[in-house]
Protein backbone atom coordinates (compact mmCIF):
# COMPACT_ATOMS: atom_id res chain seq x y z
CA UNK A 1 0.00 0.00 0.00
CA UNK A 2 2.99 2.16 1.06
CA UNK A 3 4.74 1.93 -1.78
CA UNK A 4 1.57 2.15 -4.51
CA UNK A 5 1.12 5.57 -2.69
CA UNK A 6 4.49 6.61 -3.26
CA UNK A 7 4.48 5.53 -6.63
CA UNK A 8 1.44 7.42 -6.67
CA UNK A 9 2.90 10.76 -5.50
CA UNK A 10 5.59 10.29 -7.41
CA UNK A 11 3.83 9.84 -10.31
CA UNK A 12 1.58 12.96 -9.26
CA UNK A 13 4.81 14.81 -9.02
CA UNK A 14 6.05 13.94 -12.12
CA UNK A 15 2.96 14.82 -13.74
CA UNK A 16 3.29 17.65 -11.82
CA UNK A 17 6.86 18.25 -12.88
CA UNK A 18 6.13 17.56 -16.81
CA UNK A 19 2.99 19.47 -16.46
CA UNK A 20 0.79 16.43 -17.99
CA UNK A 21 -2.75 15.39 -16.21
CA UNK A 22 -2.80 18.46 -14.12
CA UNK A 23 -5.44 21.23 -14.03
CA UNK A 24 -3.72 24.38 -14.21
CA UNK A 25 -5.82 27.46 -13.60
CA UNK A 26 -7.05 29.57 -16.91
CA UNK A 27 -4.51 32.76 -16.03
CA UNK A 28 -1.72 30.38 -16.02
CA UNK A 29 -2.88 28.47 -19.30
CA UNK A 30 -3.31 32.17 -20.77
CA UNK A 31 0.08 33.06 -19.73
CA UNK A 32 1.33 30.09 -21.04
CA UNK A 33 -0.37 30.32 -24.45
CA UNK A 34 0.54 34.01 -24.71
CA UNK A 35 4.61 32.86 -24.48
CA UNK A 36 4.13 29.86 -26.73
CA UNK A 37 1.64 31.67 -29.40
CA UNK A 38 -1.18 29.37 -28.20
CA UNK A 39 -4.86 28.90 -29.13
CA UNK A 40 -6.06 31.26 -26.43
CA UNK A 41 -4.42 34.20 -26.82
CA UNK A 42 -3.64 34.03 -30.79
CA UNK A 43 -3.10 37.55 -31.87
CA UNK A 44 -5.48 37.00 -35.12
CA UNK A 45 -8.37 35.14 -33.23
CA UNK A 46 -7.70 37.94 -30.01
CA UNK A 47 -8.07 41.19 -32.76
CA UNK A 48 -10.96 39.44 -34.70
CA UNK A 49 -12.67 38.62 -31.24
CA UNK A 50 -12.48 42.20 -30.34
CA UNK A 51 -13.55 43.57 -33.69
CA UNK A 52 -16.83 41.43 -33.24
CA UNK A 53 -17.12 42.77 -29.92
CA UNK A 54 -16.64 46.79 -30.85
CA UNK A 55 -19.02 45.52 -33.73
CA UNK A 56 -21.51 43.65 -31.38
CA UNK A 57 -21.84 46.74 -29.09
CA UNK A 58 -22.30 49.18 -31.75
CA UNK A 59 -24.59 47.71 -33.15
CA UNK A 60 -26.21 47.44 -29.54
CA UNK A 61 -26.06 50.99 -29.14
CA UNK A 62 -26.98 52.57 -32.31
CA UNK A 63 -30.82 53.07 -33.15
CA UNK A 64 -32.19 54.52 -36.67
CA UNK A 65 -32.17 57.83 -34.86
CA UNK A 66 -28.58 58.42 -34.16
CA UNK A 67 -26.99 56.06 -36.74
CA UNK A 68 -26.02 58.95 -39.26
CA UNK A 69 -24.36 61.18 -36.55
CA UNK A 70 -22.72 58.25 -35.11
CA UNK A 71 -21.32 57.36 -38.49
CA UNK A 72 -19.84 60.49 -39.38
CA UNK A 73 -18.41 61.00 -35.40
CA UNK A 74 -16.73 57.86 -35.75
CA UNK A 75 -14.98 58.38 -38.96
CA UNK A 76 -14.29 61.90 -37.52
CA UNK A 77 -12.20 59.78 -34.69
CA UNK A 78 -10.94 56.78 -36.67
CA UNK A 79 -7.72 58.96 -37.68
CA UNK A 80 -6.80 59.78 -33.81
CA UNK A 81 -7.43 55.99 -32.90
CA UNK A 82 -5.00 55.05 -35.01
CA UNK A 83 -2.56 57.96 -34.43
CA UNK A 84 -3.01 57.14 -30.85
CA UNK A 85 -2.51 53.14 -30.90
CA UNK A 86 0.67 53.88 -33.55
CA UNK A 87 1.99 56.09 -31.06
CA UNK A 88 1.44 53.91 -27.72
CA UNK A 89 2.84 51.04 -30.22
CA UNK A 90 6.21 53.15 -30.58
CA UNK A 91 5.86 54.25 -27.24
CA UNK A 92 6.13 50.81 -25.23
CA UNK A 93 8.27 48.70 -27.86
CA UNK A 94 5.08 46.60 -28.63
CA UNK A 95 5.84 44.99 -32.80
CA UNK A 96 2.75 46.44 -34.85
CA UNK A 97 1.11 44.57 -37.56
CA UNK A 98 3.42 46.31 -39.72
CA UNK A 99 6.98 45.28 -37.96
CA UNK A 100 5.40 42.26 -37.50
CA UNK A 101 4.98 41.72 -41.55
CA UNK A 102 7.99 43.21 -41.73
CA UNK A 103 9.58 41.02 -39.42
CA UNK A 104 8.05 37.90 -41.50
CA UNK A 105 9.82 39.66 -44.61
CA UNK A 106 6.74 39.00 -46.16
CA UNK A 107 5.92 41.95 -49.41
CA UNK A 108 2.61 43.46 -48.86
CA UNK A 109 0.20 44.79 -50.93
CA UNK A 110 0.48 48.12 -48.79
CA UNK A 111 3.63 49.42 -49.86
CA UNK A 112 5.72 50.55 -47.11
CA UNK A 113 7.77 53.92 -47.39
CA UNK A 114 9.21 56.24 -44.22
CA UNK A 115 9.56 59.65 -46.38
CA UNK A 116 11.10 58.62 -49.55
CA UNK A 117 13.65 56.56 -47.63
CA UNK A 118 13.65 52.29 -47.99
CA UNK A 119 14.37 49.65 -45.72
CA UNK A 120 16.68 47.18 -47.02
CA UNK A 121 15.68 43.99 -46.40
CA UNK A 122 18.02 40.75 -47.23
CA UNK A 123 15.74 38.37 -48.33
CA UNK A 124 12.25 39.87 -48.41
CA UNK A 125 10.98 40.82 -51.70
CA UNK A 126 12.12 41.59 -55.30
CA UNK A 127 15.80 42.63 -55.27
CA UNK A 128 15.97 42.45 -51.50
CA UNK A 129 14.23 45.52 -50.89
CA UNK A 130 10.73 46.39 -49.33
CA UNK A 131 9.67 49.65 -49.43
CA UNK A 132 8.37 50.95 -46.15
CA UNK A 133 5.80 53.52 -46.37
CA UNK A 134 5.33 54.26 -42.26
CA UNK A 135 2.54 57.46 -41.40
CA UNK A 136 1.94 58.88 -38.37
CA UNK A 137 4.81 60.94 -38.15
CA UNK A 138 6.13 63.90 -39.73
CA UNK A 139 3.26 64.59 -42.45
CA UNK A 140 0.62 62.64 -40.73
CA UNK A 141 -0.57 59.49 -41.63
CA UNK A 142 -2.04 59.19 -44.69
CA UNK A 143 -1.03 62.61 -46.75
CA UNK A 144 1.93 60.56 -48.88
CA UNK A 145 -0.68 57.77 -49.88
CA UNK A 146 -0.18 59.49 -52.94
CA UNK A 147 -0.72 56.72 -55.03
CA UNK A 148 -4.62 55.57 -54.21
CA UNK A 149 -6.53 56.66 -56.61
CA UNK A 150 -9.71 58.93 -55.25
CA UNK A 151 -11.85 57.37 -57.25
CA UNK A 152 -11.30 54.07 -54.97
CA UNK A 153 -10.95 56.31 -51.89
CA UNK A 154 -14.69 58.03 -52.98
CA UNK A 155 -16.21 54.69 -53.93
CA UNK A 156 -15.47 53.26 -50.33
CA UNK A 157 -16.94 56.95 -49.19
CA UNK A 158 -19.95 56.63 -51.02
CA UNK A 159 -20.27 53.08 -50.33
CA UNK A 160 -20.32 53.60 -46.23
CA UNK A 161 -22.42 56.54 -46.53
CA UNK A 162 -25.40 54.45 -49.10
CA UNK A 163 -24.47 51.51 -46.39
CA UNK A 164 -25.68 53.90 -43.60
CA UNK A 165 -28.13 55.91 -45.06
CA UNK A 166 -29.83 52.47 -45.37
CA UNK A 167 -29.47 51.05 -42.55
CA UNK A 168 -30.69 54.84 -40.66
CA UNK A 169 -34.05 54.59 -43.10
CA UNK A 170 -34.54 50.55 -42.61
CA UNK A 171 -32.39 49.43 -39.78
CA UNK A 172 -31.34 45.92 -41.85
CA UNK A 173 -27.36 45.70 -42.37
CA UNK A 174 -26.54 43.85 -38.81
CA UNK A 175 -22.84 43.61 -37.85
CA UNK A 176 -21.51 44.22 -41.62
CA UNK A 177 -18.13 45.66 -40.17
CA UNK A 178 -17.61 42.39 -37.67
CA UNK A 179 -18.10 39.99 -40.90
CA UNK A 180 -14.69 41.88 -42.38
CA UNK A 181 -12.17 40.26 -39.46
CA UNK A 182 -13.97 37.18 -40.35
CA UNK A 183 -13.98 36.58 -43.29
CA UNK A 184 -10.29 37.39 -43.69
CA UNK A 185 -9.48 34.93 -41.04
CA UNK A 186 -11.35 32.10 -42.97
CA UNK A 187 -8.88 33.33 -45.63
CA UNK A 188 -5.85 32.70 -43.27
CA UNK A 189 -6.86 29.62 -42.40
CA UNK A 190 -7.16 28.89 -46.19
CA UNK A 191 -4.03 30.20 -46.42
CA UNK A 192 -2.42 27.79 -43.91
CA UNK A 193 -3.94 24.93 -45.38
CA UNK A 194 -2.11 25.75 -48.57
CA UNK A 195 1.35 26.60 -47.12
CA UNK A 196 0.90 23.20 -45.21
CA UNK A 197 -0.02 21.14 -48.37
CA UNK A 198 2.58 22.76 -49.93
CA UNK A 199 5.08 21.24 -47.20
CA UNK A 200 6.26 24.05 -45.00
CA UNK A 201 4.08 25.56 -41.94
CA UNK A 202 3.73 29.04 -40.76
CA UNK A 203 3.90 27.01 -36.78
CA UNK B 1 -23.55 38.54 -50.26
CA UNK B 2 -22.04 35.42 -50.04
CA UNK B 3 -22.20 34.68 -53.86
CA UNK B 4 -20.55 38.22 -55.06
CA UNK B 5 -17.97 37.84 -52.52
CA UNK B 6 -17.17 34.44 -53.99
CA UNK B 7 -17.04 35.95 -57.76
CA UNK B 8 -15.06 38.82 -56.32
CA UNK B 9 -12.93 37.04 -54.34
CA UNK B 10 -12.24 34.44 -57.31
CA UNK B 11 -11.12 37.02 -59.48
CA UNK B 12 -8.74 39.01 -57.18
CA UNK B 13 -7.54 35.88 -55.19
CA UNK B 14 -7.90 33.35 -57.81
CA UNK B 15 -4.94 31.56 -56.23
CA UNK B 16 -6.83 30.90 -52.51
CA UNK B 17 -10.59 30.68 -53.86
CA UNK B 18 -9.15 27.50 -57.17
CA UNK B 19 -7.31 25.93 -54.39
CA UNK B 20 -10.09 25.66 -51.89
CA UNK B 21 -12.86 24.98 -54.20
CA UNK B 22 -11.07 21.61 -55.08
CA UNK B 23 -11.25 20.41 -51.66
CA UNK B 24 -14.60 21.27 -51.39
CA UNK B 25 -16.33 17.85 -52.60
CA UNK B 26 -19.50 17.36 -50.59
CA UNK B 27 -22.99 18.83 -51.78
CA UNK B 28 -23.26 20.99 -48.50
CA UNK B 29 -19.78 22.41 -48.62
CA UNK B 30 -20.32 23.15 -52.67
CA UNK B 31 -23.75 25.39 -51.02
CA UNK B 32 -21.60 27.76 -49.89
CA UNK B 33 -18.03 27.54 -51.22
CA UNK B 34 -18.70 27.45 -55.21
CA UNK B 35 -19.98 30.77 -56.55
CA UNK B 36 -23.01 28.47 -58.12
CA UNK B 37 -24.24 26.59 -55.11
CA UNK B 38 -24.18 29.74 -53.27
CA UNK B 39 -26.31 31.77 -55.84
CA UNK B 40 -28.97 29.08 -55.70
CA UNK B 41 -28.55 28.89 -51.84
CA UNK B 42 -29.05 32.67 -51.83
CA UNK B 43 -31.65 32.67 -54.40
CA UNK B 44 -34.16 30.58 -52.19
CA UNK B 45 -32.72 32.82 -49.13
CA UNK B 46 -33.99 35.97 -50.41
CA UNK B 47 -37.24 34.69 -52.34
CA UNK B 48 -37.97 32.70 -48.46
CA UNK B 49 -37.24 35.40 -46.16
CA UNK B 50 -38.86 37.85 -48.81
CA UNK B 51 -42.35 36.27 -48.82
CA UNK B 52 -41.83 35.23 -52.31
CA UNK B 53 -42.18 38.84 -53.12
CA UNK B 54 -37.79 39.87 -53.64
CA UNK B 55 -39.17 43.27 -55.65
CA UNK B 56 -40.40 44.26 -52.57
CA UNK B 57 -36.70 44.53 -51.32
CA UNK B 58 -35.24 45.62 -54.96
CA UNK B 59 -33.68 48.71 -53.29
CA UNK B 60 -31.87 46.20 -50.74
CA UNK B 61 -29.64 46.26 -53.94
CA UNK B 62 -27.90 49.31 -53.41
CA UNK B 63 -26.34 48.56 -49.84
CA UNK B 64 -25.40 45.23 -51.29
CA UNK B 65 -23.77 46.45 -53.83
CA UNK B 66 -21.96 49.05 -51.82
CA UNK B 67 -20.79 45.92 -49.59
CA UNK B 68 -19.02 44.34 -52.59
CA UNK B 69 -17.57 47.56 -53.59
CA UNK B 70 -16.17 48.29 -49.96
CA UNK B 71 -14.95 44.39 -49.43
CA UNK B 72 -13.09 44.83 -52.75
CA UNK B 73 -11.31 47.53 -52.16
CA UNK B 74 -10.11 47.00 -48.47
CA UNK B 75 -9.35 43.08 -48.90
CA UNK B 76 -6.00 42.41 -50.26
CA UNK B 77 -5.70 41.36 -53.63
CA UNK B 78 -3.77 38.93 -55.42
CA UNK B 79 -5.14 40.01 -59.30
CA UNK B 80 -2.73 42.86 -60.47
CA UNK B 81 -4.42 42.55 -63.90
CA UNK B 82 -7.45 44.56 -62.58
CA UNK B 83 -7.80 48.47 -63.32
CA UNK B 84 -6.20 50.51 -61.17
CA UNK B 85 -9.17 52.01 -59.27
CA UNK B 86 -10.49 48.40 -58.41
CA UNK B 87 -7.02 47.29 -56.79
CA UNK B 88 -7.79 47.27 -52.98
CA UNK B 89 -5.61 49.95 -50.73
CA UNK B 90 -4.14 49.79 -47.12
CA UNK B 91 -7.26 51.34 -44.79
CA UNK B 92 -4.67 51.76 -42.19
CA UNK B 93 -2.27 53.75 -44.29
CA UNK B 94 -4.70 55.97 -45.73
CA UNK B 95 -6.80 56.51 -43.20
CA UNK B 96 -7.08 60.47 -43.40
CA UNK B 97 -7.81 60.99 -46.75
CA UNK B 98 -10.50 58.01 -46.55
CA UNK B 99 -12.45 59.68 -43.34
CA UNK B 100 -12.40 63.06 -44.69
CA UNK B 101 -14.27 61.71 -47.76
CA UNK B 102 -16.53 59.51 -45.58
CA UNK B 103 -17.41 62.22 -43.26
CA UNK B 104 -18.00 65.13 -46.19
CA UNK B 105 -20.31 61.97 -47.60
CA UNK B 106 -21.84 61.57 -44.28
CA UNK B 107 -22.31 65.32 -43.71
CA UNK B 108 -23.82 65.77 -46.84
CA UNK B 109 -26.94 62.85 -46.36
CA UNK B 110 -27.21 64.14 -42.87
CA UNK B 111 -28.11 67.66 -44.02
CA UNK B 112 -30.18 66.36 -46.60
CA UNK B 113 -32.04 64.50 -44.26
CA UNK B 114 -32.22 67.41 -42.14
CA UNK B 115 -33.29 69.57 -44.49
CA UNK B 116 -36.07 66.92 -45.76
CA UNK B 117 -37.04 65.68 -42.11
CA UNK B 118 -36.02 67.69 -39.60
CA UNK B 119 -33.08 67.86 -37.51
CA UNK B 120 -33.41 64.28 -35.52
CA UNK B 121 -33.43 63.65 -32.16
CA UNK B 122 -30.17 63.17 -31.03
CA UNK B 123 -29.12 61.15 -27.34
CA UNK B 124 -25.84 62.29 -27.39
CA UNK B 125 -24.27 59.85 -24.76
CA UNK B 126 -25.83 56.90 -27.28
CA UNK B 127 -24.03 58.70 -30.01
CA UNK B 128 -20.58 59.29 -29.09
CA UNK B 129 -20.63 55.98 -27.29
CA UNK B 130 -21.78 54.03 -30.47
CA UNK B 131 -19.30 55.95 -32.72
CA UNK B 132 -16.19 55.20 -30.25
CA UNK B 133 -17.34 51.28 -30.78
CA UNK B 134 -17.70 51.39 -34.48
CA UNK B 135 -13.99 53.41 -34.72
CA UNK B 136 -12.51 50.62 -32.08
CA UNK B 137 -14.76 47.77 -34.53
CA UNK B 138 -12.55 49.48 -37.44
CA UNK B 139 -9.51 49.69 -36.08
CA UNK B 140 -9.21 46.21 -34.74
CA UNK B 141 -10.79 45.00 -38.18
CA UNK B 142 -7.85 46.99 -40.00
CA UNK B 143 -5.42 45.26 -37.51
CA UNK B 144 -6.92 41.69 -38.64
CA UNK B 145 -6.43 42.54 -41.98
CA UNK B 146 -2.70 43.80 -41.25
CA UNK B 147 -1.55 40.76 -39.53
CA UNK B 148 -2.69 38.30 -41.78
CA UNK B 149 -0.89 40.04 -45.00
Amino acid sequence: MSSTGKSKNAGAAAAAATGRFTFEPLSTTAATASKTGGLILDPFTRLAGAALLCGATAHYLSSRQTELASELLCWAVLPFVFDRANKRHQHVGHSSSISRQHARNVPSLSTLEEEGSEIVNGNGSENGRVRVRVTGKGKGRGEDAVDVPAASLWIVAISLAICSVYRSERGFIVLFVSTYPTRHLTQHSRRGENRTDAGYSRY
Amino acid sequence: MIPLLLISQKFLQPDISSSFEIKALSIFSRLTTNAAGATLTALFAVFALSQWDPFGYAISLAPVAALVFIYTLLTPQTNEALPRWLQSFDMQANIRPLSIRVVATLAFALSVETVVFGFPSVNVVETVASALAKALAWYFASQVVCSLL
